[in-house]
């Protein structure tokens, strides 16, 4: 469970979703450096999907308003 | 003038909630609770670490009164951040007005006040890609009505009301701070060059400059006709001119020079005659005769009184007299004559009591 | 003096003057009336709760009162005031003890942000509280009712009070609710307890009130401790069960039941999130009221 304090919203999050953003809170991180952190980290997810999957994720995560998309 | 309201006293004097007892407390809550002012008599206490004294029952309802101010301050500041987001790509600065810059500029205005909605300030120019890109992000339309829609970009300064489709939260957009068939026209350009970037934005977001700030407030609530909020809005008014006037100790002569060069010398009178008549607002002798310029004629001025002296009163029926009504319309047939040239007055004041009241009767 | 203090007669003339304080738990609140069905249900349902005549301070003000214009010879109708602010629409005359009741859940539950307000019937038995948050429908006031017949406290059938820094349960112990077909039910479960007369054709179908036990007002200023939250559901033919339900699914569903949950902000996420944690989550289902008390009785002897 998470509470969003910027916009008073609570989010129940996917195991995966709530490491991407645990993972994104140091630094902002690129697409692929996500995705890469991913597959090393001991997740399930071992196949060519997994890019596809952190786009979905972090479109998800922006949809919320808990991440913003920057350029690098 | 009869005694002050318990509220106003309070308001004035915190410190005087010593000699309360338990039958106060029940009128002062009830009367700050209608007059929307609980938030605001909560933050003044709290801010004078006087809040633990309060007896625990009143307190409760001001701890409430609290905690809600507090939530909504939250809610607007994400409000901004997501109107700030959707309108990335328009090229121009958008201007918070009211609440919306009170709470993003944290003045004690904002403390303990609830606000509604958010209302911006766009260049004219801008007005359709900022309708279009909100309707991306999600704001639709409110007042399908053909005539309401009609009414509002036509005749009045601003896109109909928008609603946030999953968030409820409604947005006003403004493309100038009076309506274009007003009496007083205020040159919007002149508001947009004296505006302040807020920091954090990249200049991509302002607020008015402390005058301009007064000055526009001070417009809103003695020519909109909507007083049903009018002692809370003088209060806007006192906060801010308190809070101006220390930060800056040219403001009162910035304040006069200014409302000269807008046209709004009026308002202005009016807002330091009501804000220090009910309010004790320090205003100094030297300004306040400055201001007189504003002031209209004798019987004018009486008529006016009589009437505002009433509207600002707390909405409670502790606070009313048989006048206090009729006060009400008249301020709010003044407001619209105000407003707009007499040939729409009158069809629209006919639209609204005629057909209005019916559609809604279907 | 309690309001059983006074007879009916005393009681109507007293609200339809300045009104009357009725101490509900910790909480006072200032009736007037002159509806004489108000008075009625008032003097049986509110028999054994605190009364003054004129108390010094009072958490609302309310007033159920007929219009003052021309309808008032038509159609009679009664209108519900918080001070002077009209927050409804007017209902036949006939529905003014429930609007009244409506009134005052709408004071408590949209006016009042000081406790964290969730929709759910809250009992108490041994120290321990159980929770039972659920949409209309779900039997929970049957149950609720049913329970405080049997021996549990009552805290509330409507609102529960929740305290974020203490957790402690704040009574708001006032008449059970009861629509349609659960009134006949009640009264056939337990001959001794006193109802209310019914409201007939309102939004909700007929309601009547069940005067709350003696002992769960006298009690009300007492807080109690959650220890269970359970979300029953009426289902005919089952048999009475606890399922398990994850703490997240019943983060979830809590915040969806509660009031004021958002209004709370951060205080309110905190106050779910230590609630859940401390309490046994489960969902219910039951279709015998007998069987369903000796469920909740098994858990509050563990």
């Amino acid at each position: 469970m998470l509470y969003d304090t910027a916009s008073g919203d609570t989010h129940q999050l996917t195991p995966m979703a709530s490491r991407v953003l645990d993972f994104l809170r140091s630094s902002p991180r690129s697409h692929e450096e996500i995705a890469s952190w991913v597959l090393s980290s001991d997740m399930t997810v071992v196949d060519d999907a997994s890019l596809t999957k952190v786009d979905t994720i972090l479109a998800n995560l922006v949809a919320l308003g808990l991440i913003e998309p920057i350029q690098l | 003038m009869k005694t002050r309201p318990i509220l106003t006293k309070i308001l004035i004097h915190p410190e005087a909630i010593s000699r309360l007892d338990l039958n106060d407390w029940d009128l002062l809550i009830r009367q700050a609770r209608h007059a929307n002012l609980l938030g605001r008599l909560a933050y003044r206490l709290t801010v004078c670490q006087l809040l633990d004294q309060v007896p625990a029952q009143p307190r409760a309802h001001l701890e409430s009164a609290l905690g809600v101010a507090q939530r909504q301050m939250q809610a607007v500041q994400w409000e901004v951040n997501r109107i700030v987001q959707a309108l990335d790509n328009i090229q121009a600065p958008i201007i918070l007005l009211k609440g919306a810059a009170y709470i993003m500029l944290q003045l004690p205005a904002a403390q303990g006040r609830l606000f509604s909605d958010v209302d911006i300030l766009v260049p004219k120019s801008q007005l359709q890609a900022v309708e279009l890109a909100l309707k991306i992000h999600g704001w639709i339309t409110t007042h399908h009505d053909a005539y309401d829609q009609r009414y509002y970009r036509n005749w009045m300064h601003e896109l109909p009301p928008m609603q946030h489709l999953t968030r409820q939260t409604m947005l006003d957009v403004h493309h100038t701070i009076l309506p274009e068939t007003a009496r007083f026209h205020p040159d919007p350009k002149k508001l947009l060059e004296a505006a302040n970037s807020l920091a954090g934005y990249d200049g991509r977001v302002k607020v008015l400059a402390p005058t301009d700030m007064l000055l526009h407030s001070a417009t809103h609530l003695f020519h909109e006709g909507e007083l049903d909020h009018g002692l809370r809005d003088l209060t806007d008014l006192d906060s801010m001119l308190r809070h101006f006037s220390t930060q800056d100790a040219a403001f009162w002569e910035k304040l006069l020079e200014r409302a000269k060069q807008l046209d709004l010398t009026r308002p202005l009178y009016y807002a330091l005659r009501y804000t220090s008549a009910m309010l004790d607002t320090p205003v100094p002798p030297r300004s306040m005769r400055a201001a007189q310029v504003g002031a209209p004629g004798w019987i004018t001025l009486k008529l006016i009184d009589a009437l505002f002296r009433r509207a600002f009163q707390p909405p409670h029926p502790s606070c009313s007299d048989w006048l206090t009504r009729p006060a009400l319309w008249m301020l709010f047939a003044r407001a619209h004559w105000l407003r707009m040239p007499m040939h729409l007055l009158v069809p629209h004041l006919l639209y609204k009591a005629v057909i209005a009241p019916r559609e809604k009767q279907a | 003096m309690n309001v059983s203090s006074l007879t009916a007669r005393d009681l109507a003339r007293a609200l339809r003057r300045d009104g009357v304080y009725i101490r509900i738990g910790t909480h006072t609140v200032h009736i007037q009336s002159p509806f004489r069905a108000i008075a009625n249900n008032l003097h049986l349902l509110y028999a054994d709760y605190p009364l003054e005549l004129n108390a010094a301070f009072a958490d609302f003000h309310v007033s159920v009162k007929p219009p003052e214009n021309f309808r008032r010879w038509l159609a009679p109708q009664a209108i519900f005031r918080f001070d002077s602010y009209v927050p409804f629409k007017p209902l036949p005359a006939d529905q003014a003890y429930p609007l009244l009741e409506w009134g005052l859940n709408w004071c408590f539950s949209t006016q009042f942000h000081r406790y964290l307000v969730i929709h759910a019937a809250v009992l108490e038995k041994n120290g321990r509280a159980l929770l039972m948050p659920a949409p209309p429908g779900s039997g929970k006031s049957t149950l609720c009712a049913a329970l405080a017949t049997r021996g549990w406290r009552l805290l509330s059938d409507e609102l529960t009070l929740v305290a974020p820094e203490t957790m402690e349960i704040i009574p708001m112990c006032r008449p059970v609710s009861l629509k349609n077909e659960s009134i006949q039910i009640i009264q056939n479960f337990e001959a001794t307890v006193a109802m209310g007369p019914s409201a007939f054709d309102t939004s909700k179908g007929t309601v009547g009130h069940m005067r709350p036990p003696t002992d769960s007002v006298l009690r009300s200023q007492e807080m109690a401790t959650p220890a269970w939250i359970v979300f029953p559901k009426y289902e005919a033919g089952s048999i009475a069960q606890l399922a398990d339900l994850p703490k997240a699914t019943t983060f979830m569903k809590l915040a969806d039941n509660s009031f004021n949950y958002s209004m709370l902000g951060l205080r309110g996420f905190e106050a779910v999130a230590k609630l859940v944690n401390r309490c046994d989550c489960h969902e219910f289902k039951y279709s015998n009221l007998d069987e369903a008390i000796a469920v909740f009785n098994k858990l509050s002897e563990e």
